[in-house]
């Protein structure tokens, strides 16, 4: 989903530079604050396999892939300040190393990636999660979540094609490929939050939510 | 070792492995952005080249190595450098509210 450059009117991709500028240095303030050092290498091997799982393309449909953007699953893990950070990591990593997603479109990016889809993600799954760990209710919610990032990370591209300029008629197709995408999305963060939680029991499914109210 | 870095250790294995082995064989069709950007005129935009010029434009590596080979060594190094860098800024992070959290007398 990362979008290039010279797509993008200047004053939408200016504006989202500066909006992401701001919202991500107020997620390094908040992580500062309050991020526990035995938290730093699960952050290194989440941000890991976020990079790891977005070059890896599913196919959703005939000459259509989707790939894991790994916002619900940062954000459920870790909490929304270390989620930015990780997903705004593996953005630049991508832009300046791999030529993926426009260098000027950078701000966009990280506003429909890694800002959009785990504060969604996490608003989902406190709405959803249940008090008893590892239920088939919380793996749901998971899954939802998950679905809801990568939905809502493709309605803010929308959005800022359709500032841009761009046909309406964008939005349903968008929105219907980036549908069958979440469900892929949805089963490899289950599967990712089931192995983590099931192979190190002290990271509990609510705790990233207590980190939100604390 | 302690339990948890023989547990990051293992979980950083599984990430390069994903990155360095599985990746050379994903889906080449366009992903979703891609694929609504034809009808919508802007579908080149996605191959030029960029302002800056990038190390391992498209996780390609060399030229004149396999793709497989290419690809999977692109993925080894992106892997690790965003493990690395997430890992050097958490510490900062971490390391700086632990004095803080000391100063206060936890």
């Amino acid at each position: 989903m990362h979008m290039p450059d010279r797509v993008l009117d200047p004053v939408v991709w200016a504006t989202a530079d500066a909006a992401s500028a701001g919202l991500v240095m107020l997620a390094v303030r908040r992580t500062q604050r309050k991020l526990d050092p035995q938290d730093v290498p699960l952050m290194g091997v989440t941000c890991a396999f976020i990079f790891a799982g977005q070059m890896v393309n599913f196919p959703v449909a005939p000459m259509v892939s989707g790939h894991l953007l790994g916002g619900a699953l940062a954000a459920i893990l870790l909490g929304l300040g270390p989620a930015v950070l990780i997903m705004t990591t593996v953005l630049v990593a991508q832009c300046f190393l791999f030529a993926d997603g426009g260098v000027w479109a950078l701000g966009a990016n990280v506003l429909n990636m890694a800002l959009v889809a785990p504060a969604v993600a996490l608003v989902v799954y406190r709405l959803l999660v249940g008090r008893e760990d590892r239920s088939r209710r919380n793996m749901t919610a998971a899954f939802a979540a998950a679905w809801a990032s990568v939905v809502a990370s493709a309605a803010c591209a929308c959005l800022e094609l359709l500032m841009s300029g761009y046909s309406v008629a964008l939005v349903p197709p968008a929105l219907g490929w980036h549908g069958l995408i979440g469900i892929g999305e949805g089963l490899i963060t289950v599967a990712a939050l089931r192995t983590v939680w099931s192979t190190r029991p002290d990271l509990q499914p609510r705790r990233a939510l207590l980190e939100v109210a604390r | 070792m302690s339990r948890h870095a023989k547990w990051a250790l293992g979980a950083l294995l599984v990430s390069l492995a994903i990155a360095g082995v599985l990746s050379p064989y994903a889906s080449p069709s366009p992903d979703g952005l891609e694929t609504v950007a034809r009808p919508a005129g802007f579908a080149d935009r996605f191959e030029a080249a960029p302002p800056l010029s990038a190390p391992m434009p498209d996780y390609s590596v060399a030229e004149r190595l396999s793709p497989v080979l290419s690809t999977g060594i692109a993925g080894v190094v992106g892997t690790l450098v965003c493990a690395l860098s997430i890992v050097i800024v958490g510490r900062r992070m971490s390391a700086g509210r632990a004095r803080s959290g000391a100063d206060d007398g936890r």
